[in-house]
Parts: structure tokens; C-alpha cells; sequence
């Protein structure tokens, strides 16, 4: 398989701010890569040196061959991007953003594919009105409509989904996916580990200025503490009792509610409900916990927290 | 190089767009110089005499200025507005030619202020402007008033890039303004008091000013048309080599 994006070894930093210490990664041709990070990460940073806006301090990076630092030019011949912040013209119709792109790329046939996207992103009714009326899922999905013109080879999304209703949510991933069947690389950035994990095929954990951890989905969920149940009782009599008959598994135990940590496993968890119902307790409640992205980083760093003592 | 023009073309022609889809502006625009000439004319003229002058045919310079001023201050906005927001890192992102943000301003810039320019003088002759100036006379002056049309429209790109915000740039718009009045626009710098009419000597409003005002009337002219191409012509370069250098490293932050 052919690495698309390649870096090597990024540094960054602003002032006495070290943001990027030395990233590594590369991605293949066709995938979708997640940069997952929480705020200032450095995400953007890496985004915005890769598509040329931002110079680098150290390191290499390549995309379709050419080199970011070198061939400015010709790498943004083959990306485009959609910035973290919507970048659209409010006072020009979705169209005629659209248009704009298409002209500036020198697209001879830049009218027929402004009638494409918008039917993509279900905007043809609006298409005609000025981005000042658009929400907030509107905007969004022009200025990823904007970068999608031309059939860029290679696409980043800073945080395409930050600040979109679970519906427009949705939406949008299904168009991120529907863009990689197509062949298109896509590199995304996220603070979401659910949102990593439903489109990428490869994820890249951003913390202290390098990759902390990287891997598929699956890879990535074998070391993130994902089997953590909540079970709340009655009372803390139940509680007290429950504690006693889960004994080797490690939890965290309140008032009325206990935190177990397993592996995820069904035999497992049913292990776990038997051993209560064997006892004689009533759960009053049932919760299967998702993991914060600060669980993963955690674990990952190895500092153990205080939630799994 | 032929991309180079294309690209500016599609520029202009969104701030264009821009400016059309903001009729306010336009009307303001439009309608700022009548009220100018006739505040300065009727009001003024009342009180104010300066010998061997009809007063409106005195100020028709000045105005004419001030309306180049106002008119090249929405630029600064529309500059600052493009840098601050997201939309300027989508087009270098694409592969762009560099010149051709900058000059998609600069050219609708510089349309709008013959534009108004154009509007003031009709203005002018709406309420008794009566120059003597033929052909010959008006060429220079509209040489002299393109040129000082693109200096200012440079000045006012460099405050659009640097200013922080929409109100530090009408601050410093502002002062566009004033240095129209401490000029030889509404009264001979002989009349003001001994700083300021060193200063209004010196800067150039006042050689424009007193060029155009020779050239229109017909009043004797010693050397102010070449002093005023010189500040014009001086002011361009500068304003295009420092633009073009704060553009530049902005980008390269
Ligand atoms: N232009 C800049 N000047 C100075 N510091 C900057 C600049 N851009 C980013 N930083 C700093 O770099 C760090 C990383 O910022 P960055 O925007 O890359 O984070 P991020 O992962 O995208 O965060 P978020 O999720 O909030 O968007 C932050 O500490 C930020 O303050
Ligand atoms: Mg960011």
C-alpha cells in the first residue's frame, strides 16, 4: 500500500511553548486517519503545518511525494482543507462560494461539480441564499463542500464535527465515510474517541507533543480501559455485600454505587451478574461506562489514576 | 503570469459582489459627497472668504480628497475582515497566485474611489462649481487623482493588515481625514498658527490639493503639480513594498 502522507520526526513550537516535540506517523493511501487529542493537543498545529500554513521548526513531512516544507506548491496541488473554524464568504451564497473554489483551482467544469456537492450536502434549496442565514451545520458542511472541489487527493478535517447536533453528527459521518469509499485520503482531527473510532481506520493518540499510541480501532481498544460497569443498588447494605462477592475484580466502590473494571469480555460481565444474583442482590441500575479520552490517555502514558484503584 | 491576472480578476470580482451586496455602503457612498459639498459650500461659504475665490470652486479640491479618504477606508475593513476570518487560509491553501488576494482588493479599491470621485465632482457642479480647466488641464488632473487614488489605497491595505480590530481601523482612518483639514483644503495654511502650518506645508494633501486647485481654476501654479506627483508616486512605492512585506510575513508566521 502506498503511504500518502508521510511525517517524520515534527517540531513545533510557539515562542517557549513546545508544541509538537518530534510526530511521527504516516498514513496510506484511501484510509481515513483520526488525530485524536484533547484541547491543545496541538492538532491544529499539525493540521496547519501539513497543508503548508504553518512552518514547521523540525523534521519532514511528504504528502503525494512532494515535500510540505519544499514543494508548498505542488502539495497544495493535491490536498485541501477544512479548517477548525468554518471558512466561507457569509456575504456570498453557498453557490457562489462554491464557484469561487472552482475558479481559483481553474476548474473548466467547476459549474457541474458546484451542482454535485450541493445535492451532496443536501444544500440545493439554499444554495442561492447568503451563508449569513446558514446555521451552524450548514456552514460546516459548505466549507466541507469548498475543499471537496477539484477531487483533492488528499483532505484534512480539523474537528469536523465540533459544534454539530448529534443528528447533523451523523450526517456528516456518513459523507466522511461515503468520501473515502471514493478514494480519497482523509486525515480528521477529534476530541472524540467515539467519533475515531466509527470512521477511522487508523488512529493516532496526540498527548505531550508526540504519539503517544497508535493503531486500528480494534488494536486501540485492547489497551483502553473500555469494560468499566457501573452498578447501583438499593441501598449501601447491597452495596457493602456486592463488594464482597466481586472479590479479584478491581473497583472503585461508593455509597449506593460500585465501578468494576473488566475486560470487556460477555463471559466476563456475565460472570459478574451471576455472582450478584447468586447473593441475592437487586441492581437498581445497570450502566456500561464509556471510556473518557482521559481514561486512554492514562492508561496510555501508564499514570495510573485514581479511577481504577 | 496570466494566472496571476486570472486569479486577481476572480478576487475582484468577489469583493465585487461584495460591495454591491452591501447598498448601504454604496448609497453612503454616493450620497456623503453631495452632503459634503453642500455642507462645505452653503454652510461655510457663508462665513468664510477667501479672496480672489468663489468659496464652493475653493474647496471642490478638498472635498474631492476627503471623499477618496472615506471611500478607501471600507478597504482597510474589507482587508482586515479577510485576514482575521478563516476564508484567507482557504485560499492559500489552494493553490493560488500570491499577488492575488492583495491585488482583488486593491483594484476594487481604487474602482470605487474614481467612482466616487466621479460622483463628487457631479456634486460639485449640482451647486455652482464653475471650473475653467480644458482639456489638456483635465488629463493631468485625473493622472494626478488616479495616482493619489492608489496611494491611498495601498496606505489603507497596510492598515487593514496590521490593525487589530474594526475600531483601531477607523482610528486610524480618522486621521486620513484630518490631514485633509490641516492641509490647504478649506483655508490657506497661511491662516493657521505656526505648527500647524509648518505641518500642513509639508505632508502631501496640500501639493495634491493645490496642484488640482491651479490646474481646475486656472490660478497660477509654480511647482506644485511635480511636488504632488512626487508624493503620489513616492507614497505608492512605499505603500506597495511595505504591503506586500507585512502580507508576506503574516504568512510565514
Ligand atoms: N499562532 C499561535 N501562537 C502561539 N501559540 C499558539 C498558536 N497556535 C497554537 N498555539 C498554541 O499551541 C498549542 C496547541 O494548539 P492547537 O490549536 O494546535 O491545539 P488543538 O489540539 O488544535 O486544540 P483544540 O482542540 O482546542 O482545537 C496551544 O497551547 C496553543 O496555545
Ligand atoms: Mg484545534
Amino acid at each position: 500500500m502506498q503511504k500518502i502522507i508521510e511525517v517524520k520526526g515534527l517540531k513545533k513550537s510557539f515562542k517557549q511553548n513546545q508544541v509538537l516535540k518530534g510526530v511521527d506517523f504516516h498514513v496510506y493511501k484511501g484510509k481515513i486517519f483520526a488525530l485524536l487529542g484533547s484541547n491543545g493537543a496541538g492538532k491544529t498545529t499539525c493540521v496547519r503545518i501539513l497543508s503548508t500554513l504553518t512552518k514547521a521548526d523540525g523534521g519532514s513531512a511528504a504528502i503525494c511525494g512532494h515535500d510540505v516544507f519544499k514543494e508548498a506548491d505542488n502539495v497544495r496541488g493535491c490536498i485541501s482543507l477544512t479548517g477548525q473554524y468554518a471558512a466561507v464568504d457569509e456575504i456570498l451564497t453557498g453557490r457562489e462560494n462554491l464557484y469561487l473554489i472552482g475558479e481559483l483551482k481553474h476548474l473548466p467544469d467547476f459549474r457541474k461539480q458546484t451542482e454535485k456537492l450541493l445535492s451532496l450536502i443536501n444544500l440545493e434549496d439554499a444554495a442561492d441564499r447568503r451563508v449569513l442565514e446558514y446555521s451552524g451545520g450548514m456552514r460546516r458542511r459548505l466549507d466541507i463542500a469548498m475543499s471537496l472541489m477539484g477531487k483533492p487527493q488528499v483532505i484534512f478535517l480539523d474537528e469536523p464535527t465540533t459544534g454539530l447536533d448529534p443528528q447533523n453528527r451523523i450526517v456528516m459521518w456518513d459523507m466522511i465515510a461515503r468520501l473515502a469509499e471514493n478514494g480519497t485520503t482523509i486525515l480528521l482531527t477529534t476530541q472524540y474517541l467515539e467519533e475515531a473510532e466509527y470512521l477511522a481506520d487508523h488512529i493516532a493518540i496526540l498527548h505531550n507533543g508526540i504519539i503517544t499510541a497508535e493503531g486500528s480501532p480494534e488494536e486501540l481498544k485492547k489497551i483502553l480501559p473500555i469494560g468499566e460497569i457501573s452498578l447501583e443498588f438499593m441501598n449501601s447494605t447491597d452495596a457493602d455485600k456486592a463488594r464482597g462477592l466481586l472479590e479479584g475484580y478491581p473497583l472503585k466502590a461508593g455509597r449506593k454505587i460500585i465501578e468494576v473494571s473488566t475486560n470487556g469480555s460477555a463471559s466476563q460481565l456475565t460472570d459478574i451478574l451471576n455472582r450478584i444474583n447468586d447473593g441475592g442482590l437487586t441492581i437498581s441500575r445497570f450502566t456500561q461506562n464509556q471510556p473518557s479520552l482521559e481514561d486512554a490517555f492514562l492508561t496510555l502514558i501508564g499514570e495510573k489514576g485514581g479511577k481504577n484503584e | 503570469m496570466s494566472k496571476a491576472i486570472s486569479d486577481s480578476y476572480i478576487m475582484f470580482k468577489r469583493c465585487l459582489i461584495k460591495t454591491s451586496r452591501s447598498p448601504e455602503a454604496v448609497t453612503m457612498a454616493i450620497v456623503v459627497p453631495f452632503i459634503m459639498m453642500v455642507l462645505f459650500g452653503y454652510v461655510f461659504g457663508g462665513i468664510a472668504s477667501i479672496e480672489g475665490f468663489n468659496y464652493i470652486n475653493f474647496i471642490v479640491p478638498g472635498i474631492i480628497l476627503q471623499c477618496i479618504c472615506n471611500s478607501s477606508a471600507a478597504t482597510s475593513l474589507s482587508v482586515h475582515n479577510d485576514m482575521s476570518k478563516g476564508i484567507i487560509d482557504r485560499f492559500r491553501s489552494i493553490q493560488i497566485a500570491k499577488s492575488a488576494f492583495i491585488s482583488g482588493h486593491v483594484w476594487m479599491s481604487v474602482i470605487r474611489s474614481i467612482v466616487i470621485t466621479i460622483a463628487t465632482f457631479g456634486a460639485a457642479f449640482m451647486i455652482g462649481f464653475r471650473p475653467t480647466a480644458g482639456f489638456a488641464e483635465w488629463l493631468v488632473i485625473s493622472g494626478i487623482l488616479i495616482l493619489f487614488i492608489i496611494a491611498m489605497t495601498w496606505l489603507v491595505v497596510i492598515i487593514g493588515l496590521v490593525s487589530k480590530d474594526a475600531e483601531a481601523i477607523s482610528g486610524i482612518n480618522f486621521l486620513l481625514v484630518v490631514f485633509v483639514f490641516l492641509s490647504s483644503a478649506f483655508a490657506p495654511p497661511e491662516t493657521l498658527p505656526t505648527v500647524l502650518r509648518v505641518f500642513a506645508k509639508h505632508q502631501p494633501m496640500t501639493p495634491v490639493i493645490d496642484a488640482l486647485r491651479g490646474l481646475l481654476l486656472g490660478t497660477p501654479l509654480e511647482n506644485e503639480i511635480e511636488i504632488a506627483l512626487i508624493w503620489c508616486i513616492g507614497l505608492i512605492v512605499f505603500g506597495f513594498v511595505l504591503a506586500v512585506h507585512i502580507y508576506k510575513s503574516k504568512l510565514t508566521k
